[in-house]
Order: structure tokens, then sequence, then C-alpha cells
């Protein structure tokens, strides 16, 4: 079991390093860089700047010089002293601006899933044992429905209804009052008030999608022999269905955990910036618009992390769930 | 009920739902098992075996039905007889038999156990349930069940998960299951099918044992006539859904009357076979699926004594031909009237 969670721990980290090498490149790959787009700026505020100048701050930047010795550098400031770089547009750390939005990003994800899968498994196990029944289909139309919805147009209908009904602004995280106040239990339940609607706009899909893999899950399991074996050992419908099938079906949803973690984090920024929330959705769109390459790499670098992590995750929870996985491990 | 009898079948019919369609899967079937008897449902794939031992315990998966008959139990103390089939589905009544007083053996070994439990686990959860042992002693007890069974270093296997058994050893341990709470009545449906020939003798020994040592009644559901003369006391011979002849297994092997059971005689391959260079025999044709059952008696497409106009006319009535012997063949009702002219 140790020995397979280093094993994992290491192919993590080189998955890791792998993986920021092709973050770099890919934030190399537009044409232009922050210089050009600073001109551009410059070029429509009436106020161009020169050739030489543009030259003088490409050399300042350090992006005149090969993307390997940036990259090098880029890592090795990463590694050796956790500085992920300046930010030319924010004039800030990379980390700072990182560091500030990070937290609520995590709590948004970590809500949205926990609620997919609250939702998700009991209604998934349900419509698999009532197949066909007037609540399957039911559950089943609304799942389609919010399968089909887009984000950003769920966010928009319910900050419509927020207004219309509550007369509740349901854009942010935060009422104006709290907007910059410090950490305080009115802060965090007028948070609560906010974050249910950012959390059912980006769960929406996911639950109903996680709803149809446990249903089709469970029911593949339902009919399988040693389900009928286990019943003629005399044992109650309820306890049957939960030790058996259902422990069974949920395994590849544990083992997709991984990825819907990433679904969650990367279908956030779109969902961020129509609701306006001080999440890094927003940050990272606008670092990617401006070609701010380091903030922009910093935040693949992270929500690739995201993605890593949580594969680890459910690796380790394979695991532990599957004794047949078990033993690979160990042989 | 008569006295020795503890499980008896009364015309029992079982339906398939195809989209809201009942299709028939056994049409009203009879048969009775004696204490410490071992009776042979005996029939080609398709003609509801499976599904008649699954109705027994009311197993039955959703879409397939009991319509109508009774399954009648006669429960070892003594007490009136049950019909299970007025009992509801999954019930407590139902459940307090299953895996006790009444258990089963499935064809599949490889999967008839949960991959993710332990053997120990899954034979334990059966003991602790109708014996109401705990953990500690349901252990002790699955140990003993696993080494009366024959399984190697019993205390070791008990903790091991069933993809570390061989398909041998998983139906060992599947009939340790089945004899956890001393049940009076064992179903085995295709219980050998599925392993290989050496493995396959070593079960049936393992369950001749337990029928001469033990006294145990089995209900045997098998294809295959070789098994049924090494284990069986009783056959009824099935076909799409109804037993066209049953009586004991010298009076079927020595002097089978149904054509069906004739055909399925003839072929069983034998050594001599061999030296005199004869074909292997076979049954003409193939069993029509359920959708397209012939009329009258399901088997006329494929008998060599079809009489046109009154085998696919209607079904064959019952005819007993001694006390223990009877079959569904109007061959054989012909012959009757003959005698009583």
């Amino acid at each position: 079991m140790i020995r397979f969670v280093i094993n994992r721990f290491v192919y993590m980290v080189l998955t890791m390093a792998a993986v920021s090498v092709v973050a770099f490149v890919l934030i190399q790959l537009p044409p232009g860089d922050f210089a050009d787009s600073y001109a551009n700026k410059r070029q429509q505020a009436g106020a161009p700047i020169t050739a030489e100048e543009l030259d003088n701050m490409r050399h300042q930047l350090g992006i005149d010089r090969p993307w390997f010795v940036q990259y090098g550098k880029w890592v090795s400031n990463m590694v050796l002293e956790g500085d992920m770089g300046y930010s030319w547009e924010w004039r800030r750390p990379v980390t700072d601006l990182i560091g500030e939005r990070l937290p609520l990003t995590l709590l948004l994800a970590f809500s949205t899933l926990i609620l997919m899968y609250v939702v998700a498994i009991p209604i998934g196990i349900y419509s698999a044992v009532r197949q066909y029944s007037a609540t399957d289909h039911i559950f089943s139309t609304v799942g389609y429905v919010g399968l089909a919805t887009p984000n950003f147009l769920l966010a928009l209908i319910l900050m419509y209804l927020g207004q219309r009904w509550f007369g509740q602004s349901v854009g942010g995280l935060f009422s104006p009052e709290y907007q910059d106040a410090p950490w305080s239990w009115p802060r965090v339940v007028n948070l609560m008030e906010h974050l249910w609607v950012p959390v059912v706009v980006l769960g929406t899909a996911g639950t109903a999608y996680l709803i149809r893999t446990i249903r089709a899950s469970t029911l593949d399991e339902l009919d399988k022999m040693y389900v009928m074996a286990a019943r003629a050992g005399g044992i109650s419908p309820m306890r049957l269905l939960l030790k058996y099938p259902v422990r069974m079906a949920l395994n590849p949803i544990v083992a997709t955990l991984g990825w819907r973690l990433t679904y969650v984090i990367s279908g956030a920024p779109i969902v961020g910036v129509v609701m306006s929330l001080p999440d890094t959705g927003p940050l990272f769109l606008h670092a990617l618009l401006n070609q701010d390459m380091y903030l922009a790499g910093g935040m693949v670098l992270i929500y690739c992390a995201f993605t890593i992590i949580g594969t680890f995750i459910s690796d380790l929870l394979l695991v532990l769930l599957d004794p047949r996985i078990r033993m690979e491990g160990q042989a | 009920m008569q006295n020795d009898v503890i499980l008896e079948v009364h015309n029992l019919h079982i339906t398939l739902d195809f989209d809201g369609e009942d299709i028939p899967v056994v049409q009203g079937i009879d048969f009775e098992l004696s204490a410490g008897k071992v009776l042979a449902l005996v029939g080609e794939s398709g003609c509801g075996k499976s599904v008649t031992s699954q109705a027994l315990l009311r197993l039955l998966p959703r879409e397939l039905r009991i319509t109508s008959g009774q399954i009648n139990f006669q429960a070892a103390d003594g007490q009136a007889p049950v019909d299970f089939v007025s009992l509801a589905k999954d019930g407590k009544k139902i459940r307090e038999i299953r895996g006790n007083q009444i258990a089963m053996i499935f064809q599949e070994p490889m999967s008839s156990f949960s991959v993710l439990h332990t053997i120990g686990n899954q034979i334990g959860e059966v003991i602790r349930l109708h014996l109401k042992a705990s953990k500690a002693e349901a252990r002790a007890l699955t140990v003993e069940l696993l080494d009366k069974v024959g399984i190697p270093d019993p205390a070791r296997a008990v903790d091991q998960y069933p993809y570390e058994f061989s398909g041998g050893m998983r139906q060992r341990g599947m009939i340790a299951k089945a004899l956890a709470c001393n049940p009076s009545v064992l179903i085995a449906d295709e219980p050998t099918t599925a392993l290989d020939v050496t493995i396959q003798a070593q079960v049936l020994e393992l369950l001749r044992r337990l029928k001469a040592d033990d006294g145990m009644s089995m209900i045997f559901i098998t294809h295959d006539l070789g098994v049924v003369a090494q284990i069986a006391d009783d056959v009824a011979i099935m076909y799409m859904g109804r037993i066209v002849e049953k009586g004991p297994v010298g009076e079927i092997f020595g002097n089978p009357q149904h054509p069906y059971t004739v055909s399925l005689l003839n072929a069983i391959p034998r050594l001599g076979d061999l030296s005199a260079r004869r074909e292997l025999a076979s049954i003409r044709g193939s069993v029509p699926s359920l959708f397209e059952r012939p009329p009258g008696c399901a088997f006329h497409p494929r008998c060599d004594s079809f009489m046109e106009k009154l085998c696919d006319a209607q079904p064959p009535p019952l005819t007993r031909l001694s006390p223990i012997h009877e079959v569904r063949c109007f061959l054989h009702q012909a012959a009757e009237k003959e005698a009583a002219l």
C-alpha cells in the first residue's frame, strides 16, 4: 500500500513537470506577446509607443529570450522560492493574485462537488431500482434538461429570477457591504447566501450527468448473478442493494472524481465572468486575453494540479474500495 | 401433501414480460421432491428449467412473473405447509426460508460471489442472518464449512477474495454458503456446467456425499444426462416450459417413452461409438424461441413420430403409464385408449 502511494506520488510529480512544459508552450503559442497587446492598448488610447520602447520592454520582461530559457527561470523560481512570476497586467506577484482568489474557487468547487454527489447518488440509485417508474421518468427528464442547459444561461436565468422575486443581487459572492469587510460571522452567512447560486449553476449539468451514470451502472449490477446469489441467502432488499450492487456501481463514480473536480473548476471561469464572482475564473480569462503570461501560466498549472491531485485521490480511493486493484498494487 | 414430500410444485405458470406482452415461459408444471431424494430437472437451454429453479425461492428477475400455481413447502418443524406463491416477493417470510431452510447454488461460480467482499464475509453473512451468530462465531463456522467442502487451508481461504479462488474452489465456496444453515433442500442450478470435467466430477462427488451422509434433498437442474445418472433418484424431462416425461431415474433411462427423452438418450455419445465409427446422433432442428412456440405439442416439429392434426392441434394431456411414470405424448394416449377397448 505504502509502495503504491509512493509510486503514484512519483508519477504525479512527473506528470506535473510534463504539464508545466505544455502549459508554458501553450501560452506562448498565440501570435504576439504581452508587449504587443500593451502596444495595442496604447495605440487605442491614442498614445502609441515606439518600436525602440517596445524592444526595451521586451528585454526588461525577458520575453526576447528563447522559450526554454524563460521556462527554466520560471520553473526554478517556482520550485526554489515559491515565486510564480510577476503579473505585468496587475503589477503584482502571481502568487499574491492567485492566493487571494484561490480559496473562494476551492470553496465553490468543493461545495459544487459535494452537492453533485449528495444529490446524484441517491437519485441515481432510486431511478435504477424503480426503473421506468413515474419518478424515474421525471428525474430523467429534469436530468436531460439540466444536462442540456449551458451554464451561463442558467446563471443568467437564476440571476434574473433572484433579482425579480427575491430582490437579491445574486451576482458576486458578497453583498456590497461585506465586499471588502474583514472575515466575521455575518460575512460567512452572507457568503453562504450567495454561494448557492453559482453552486447550483456549476453543479446542475454535472449532477444530471452523474445521475445518468449511477443509474446505468447500478442497473448493470442489479441483474448480475451475484446479486441473485446474495438474495438467495435471505438478506433484506435494502441491505442487499447497498452492500452489493451500489457498492459496485460506485466504483466508476469514485474513479472519475478527479475528472469531475477538473470539470467543475474549468467550468467556473465562464460562470465566474457572468456572475462576476471574485474567484480565479475572471482572473484567468483576463490573463489569457492580455497575454499576461506568468499569471496565465500559473493558473493553467494550478488547474492542472487539481486534475492530477484529483486523479491521485481517485486512485487511492479505488485501492481502498476494490480488492482487485489493491492486489495489483502489491504485485 | 404426501407424507415424505417436502417441496411440491403444482401447475406453476411463469411468463416473461416482453414490452408489455406476456410470453409464457413455464406452462403448468408439477413435481414433488421427497425428503432425502434428488430430483433432476433436465432439458436443453431455454426449456425453462433455470427459471423454474429461481421461481422456487421467488428469486425471479423483474421481467419474469409467476402467474399461477403453487409452491408448497413442508418445513422440518412439522408446521402446516407454506405456499411460496402466496408470500410477498422479497418479504420477511420468504427471506427467512432463503439460505436457511432452502439454499441454492448457481451455474456460474465465477459470478456468484461479489468480487469486492471476502469469501468469509459472504458466507458469514448468511450465518449471522439466520443463526443470529456473532462475527467470531460466524467466522469459526465458515472455516468449518470450507473445510467440509474440501477447500484446502480454510483458515486462510476465509479471508480471501473470490478472484483468488479457481472456478472449482468457488463452486465449493458456494456449496459451503448453501450448507451454512443446514437447509433441508438444496437447489442446484447447473452446478457443474461451467467447470472442467475433472472438477465437475469432484463437485458432483461432494454433492453425492451430502446426499448420502446428511440426507439432503436436492433439486438438480442440468442438461447433462450423464450427471443425472450419477446423482438423481427421479427425473423430470422439460421441453419448452412443460414437463414431458417424469419418473424414477432407472425407469426413464431404461424405458423412455417420450420421443424427446428417447432422442436425448440417443444423443449421449458412448465410448463404443468411436470404434464402431457410428455417427453421433442428434435431435433434428433446434429449440424454437419463446416467441415462436409451436402449437400443440411444442416438440412436434422435431419429432419423428409426428402425427398430423393431432400433435400440432393441442397440447397432449398427461398419461400415467404406471404409478411412478408419467408422459405427455399422444402416442401413449392412443395406446392407453386401445388398452381400454
